[in-house]
């Protein structure tokens, strides 16, 4: 079958009343978590995880996943937009002149161009990744072990160099990721390693453990170092109109660019959707004709970002379905879930799992229209929910961090663990050190033991087999290069005989996922 | 340029190296020689090894000058406070039950994080957990600890 054959039987599966009941369901849910301050996309799906367990279908729970994701992505925006407070980097470009906009009533204008442009770039990105994903796969199945070897150090490396403003804290995130990835028993052979005698430990230290501690526990305990304010005071989006014709006219060429920026960087080991939102807003800031009024509410620093943010996630979804490589944070939590599943994606999924994939990529169309249809009339609930006093509101995380944790291990040994790693998320956050190479240390690592040892184990012991083929020895050094590239202005600097006082600084492409 | 010595991070990085150490340490015994390229033992002893070179790194950093803004000083009860309800919590999840830990779980940690409308609280921690206790066991069929209370 072709691509269109297989999207339309994907659209068949999902346009079943119950699927479409799942999609408007996920939307919601995501909306409404996602439009709580300090709460990203990856961690209002690692919240919501439990809510999944008791279907007994992985196409529901994937749709339902898609439609969290978007909605976990507009909440976030609608956060930045009323209130100031991007739940996580994404959303800073859009904060930055949608909060002005709001601020001079035009709450309303910047909503519907961050919803449509979401829209606009879901529905092409959506449709990119219906027509790269089975390609992709296919070369994919030529790839050896070295190959996934070097890609999973690629991925991990690249992210932990452009993320965070140091890479030598980047690259203690990424060990600490590395060593709870080593915990338990060895895929291979069976043997118990970094398990200090516990039984606790053997099965290892999950996903959704690592991340609801780091994000959810973390931030909470980050917040409660410092003065909370009892309610924050949102922008009401008043009586002002949606979008105007002269809105229209701004909006469609930011959308569409930041659509071109958006998917490609997605699809790279770039960390996500944070390097091309900033690429879309200092590119529109620099080609408007209204450039004056960038920093004071320009209608294309909204419409740029969201749609760099919205392509983002169908980028990321090329490398997490063809290859199995998450890169980012979300990807990570959205692999946790398929492996709850017993679902390993990669180029087989395509073959063993076609039905799944096909009504995953048809998902994405339709939670993109349930987003549209109904996140925009519901605007005054989701102000609402903005105004939930903020120590009853992080009272709630952390119980539905403790049930999400409960739930899925049904260990309270695993919630006290959860903790811990809270309490070192917390650290981390004080001593500024990013998150996201953790996460995908703990992913990744194990992935790329097995495939080394098995590249050595074909190779009969011989170390050449990581340069012998062209693609290994590339992917390799393009992982050493991802380290250079933040350093270029720097090095640049000082080959053009400046000072150490005056040169710049580490490059810094996202804060963390 | 200020010169200042970043007491809170000489202490972390000491402490991360003298982890990597305890690491290294563990792993090194546990391979008892056995560190082929191909052996289980050899990973846990490069990232242990990697753990005390990059901690070592950072340590040495933290007696650097820097023009980086020091860390906003939190105060240490709120994340005292929030971290003993939360092992409480836990604590009482299977003995107590959901229902009943989460809702003094919830009124505790309220009050530590500053609220002082106590009414609200209360009400918020009675129908929060309940709430969720039925729609997690009865809808999603989900299993929570029911505890003390006949539910």
């Amino acid at each position: 079958m072709n691509v269109f054959g297989d999207l339309l039987s994907g659209f068949g599966t999902v346009l079943s009343p119950q699927y479409l009941l799942y999609a408007a369901i996920g939307v919601t849910l995501g909306t409404f978590v996602g439009v709580l301050p300090g709460i990203g996309p990856a961690l209002t799906i690692a919240l919501l995880l439990p809510v999944t367990f008791s279907l007994d279908d992985p196409i529901g729970t994937f749709i339902m996943f898609a439609g969290i994701y978007y909605g976990a992505m507009y909440g976030g925006s609608t956060t930045s937009i009323l209130l100031n407070t991007p739940g996580e980097s994404a959303s800073v470009a859009t904060a930055i002149e949608g909060y002005q906009m709001a601020r001079r009533g035009r709450a309303k204008a910047a909503l519907a161009t961050a919803a449509i442009g979401s829209f606009v770039a879901g529905t092409i990105s959506t449709l990119l990744l219906s027509v790269l994903a089975q390609p992709v796969a296919r070369l994919a199945t030529t790839f050896r072990a070295a190959d996934y070897f070097a890609l999973a150090l690629l991925a991990m490396v690249a992210v932990t160099a452009l993320v965070g403003r140091s890479i030598v804290r980047g690259l203690m995130s990424l060990v600490f990721g590395l060593f709870l990835g080593l915990v338990g028993i060895d895929a291979l052979t069976g043997q118990a390693r970094f398990t200090f005698g516990t039984m606790e430990l053997l099965e290892g230290v999950d996903v959704v453990v690592v991340i609801v501690g780091l994000f959810a526990i973390g931030e909470t305990l980050y917040v409660a170092g410092r003065p909370l304010p009892d309610q924050l005071e949102p922008v009401t989006p008043g009586k002002s109109p949606w979008l105007s014709r002269d809105d229209w006219r701004r909006s469609w060429g930011p959308w569409l660019r930041g659509t071109a920026v958006g998917f490609p960087f997605g699809a790279l080991p770039s960390g996500g959707a944070d390097v091309p939102t900033f690429l879309s807003y200092t590119y529109e800031k620099h080609r408007a004709a209204h450039r004056a009024e960038f920093g004071k509410g320009a209608i294309e620093g909204v419409a740029g970002p969201e749609a760099a943010n919205n392509a983002a996630f169908s980028g990321v979804l090329v490398p997490l379905l063809t290859l199995g490589i998450p890169t980012s944070a979300t990807a990570a939590v959205m692999l946790a879930a398929f492996q709850i599943f017993n679902l390993q994606p990669g180029p087989q999924l395509f073959d063993t799992s076609p039905d799944l994939v096909w009504a995953l990529i048809a998902s994405l169309y339709v939670g993109n229209v349930l987003l549209l249809v109904l996140n925009l009339p519901l605007i005054r609930v989701w102000v609402k929910v903005l105004q939930i006093p903020r120590p009853i509101l992080y009272a709630g995380i952390l119980v539905f961090a403790t049930l999400g944790v409960y739930a899925a291990t049904g260990s309270v040994n695993q919630v006290f663990l959860a903790y811990g790693i809270g309490v070192i998320g917390f650290g981390m956050r004080h001593f500024d050190f990013p998150i996201a190479p953790v996460i995908l240390g703990l992913i990744l690592g194990p992935m790329m033991e097995v495939q080394f040892r098995r590249a050595l184990l074909v190779a009969n012991g011989d170390l050449t087999t990581f340069v012998d083929r062209p693609l290994t020895a590339a992917l390799l050094t393009l992982a050493v290069l991802a380290f250079v590239v933040p350093y270029l202005p720097r090095i640049i600097a000082r080959l053009r005989g400046r000072t150490s006082d005056e040169e710049p600084k580490k490059l810094v492409f996202a804060e963390d996922d | 340029m200020e010169t200042r010595l970043r007491t809170g991070g000489v202490v972390l990085g000491a402490v991360l190296v003298l982890a990597g150490v305890g690491l290294v340490w563990s792993a090194l015994a546990a391979a008892d020689g056995d560190l082929g390229l191909q052996s289980p033992r050899l990973a846990p002893v490069v990232i242990s090894l990697a753990w005390v070179g990059i901690a070592a790194a950072y340590l040495m950093s933290q007696f650097r000058t820097t023009d980086e803004e020091p860390a906003e000083r939190p105060h240490w009860w709120g994340p005292a406070g929030v971290a003993a309800s939360l092992a409480g919590f836990a604590i009482a999840l299977e003995y107590a039950g959901f229902v009943v830990s989460a809702a003094a779980f919830v009124l505790v940690v309220a009050r530590v994080l500053g609220s002082r409308n106590l009414l609200r609280d209360a009400i918020v921690a009675l129908l929060l957990p309940v709430a969720i206790y039925f729609a997690f066991t009865h809808l999603l069929d989900i299993f929570l600890p029911a505890g003390v209370l006949p539910l």
